[in-house]
């Protein structure tokens, strides 16, 4: 069986889990088998009665924050061969 | 500094110390003048306003594609108007053995800037000539000194 903790976490978010024992943790409910389940999961909004989850509805999904982008890195103008011939020529007469 | 600085600095520095070097072995008369023509790259342009009279005898420069060595030191600034090819005295031009390196055609003045024999030149006509002689002469005026 599957069960879900009742209370959201911070992010309204349920921990969730499969679960074998005949036991249900304090906190915790189970999720009927055949209970519809929104789409939004495990971002529900639930009532639970007895252990028992009782319903399930959708709830807010928050919105996913954009990665921290580092500022684009100047890209230099590649130099040319000519720009190579010119320098290597500046220097050869520069000599004195 | 930037990549691209850092590029052209060394270039600069590289044709600096490749001509220093080509200077010397000029000067010290360690190299001949087809291995100068062969690095040609590394040898200054002749300039009109420049100060030769502490130039060493042999100093190269190029100009107009010819290579030429100095004769005599001496101040450009006090020849206007003129240039190694019209100064044979202050400037010799350098020949090549080397068909794939060959220059048009000088005239020569004396024994001094003659061909030498192996040495190659570009004729009128486009095709590259070498001396079977040490020659003053044309192809037109000796054909036999050429082939």
């Amino acid at each position: 069986m599957r069960i879900i903790e009742i209370n959201a976490l911070e992010n309204g978010a349920h921990r969730n889990q499969d679960h074998s024992l005949s036991y249900i943790p304090d906190g915790w409910a189970m999720i009927p088998e055949g209970m519809e389940i929104p789409e939004t999961f495990p971002f529900v909004d639930i009532t639970a009665d007895g252990g028992v989850v009782t319903s399930m509805v959708a709830g807010t999904v928050p919105d996913v924050p954009k990665p921290h982008s580092e500022p684009e890195e100047e890209t230099e103008t590649p130099v040319t061969w000519d720009e190579l011939a010119t320098a290597y020529q500046e220097g050869v007469n520069s000599i004195d | 500094m930037t990549n691209r600085e850092i590029v052209i600095n060394a270039h600069k520095n590289m044709g600096k110390a490749d001509a220093l070097a080509l200077r010397r072995k000029c000067v010290a008369g360690e190299i001949t003048d087809t291995e100068v023509i062969n690095q040609e790259q590394a040898i200054p342009a002749w300039s009109a306003d420049k100060d030769y009279t502490k130039a060493a005898v042999g100093t190269p420069v190029i100009h107009e594609g010819q290579v030429y060595g100095l004769i005599q030191p001496h101040n450009a600034a006090h020849y206007p108007g003129t240039n190694p090819a019209t100064l044979q005295a202050l400037w010799r031009v350098k020949h090549t053995t080397d068909p794939s390196k060959a220059k048009p055609w000088v005239r020569p003045t004396s024994t001094s800037d003659m061909y030498l024999v192996g040495e190659c030149m570009v004729w009128t006509d486009g095709t590259v000539k070498t001396a079977l002689r040490d020659t003053i002469y044309s192809p037109d005026e000796y054909a036999a000194d050429w082939k």
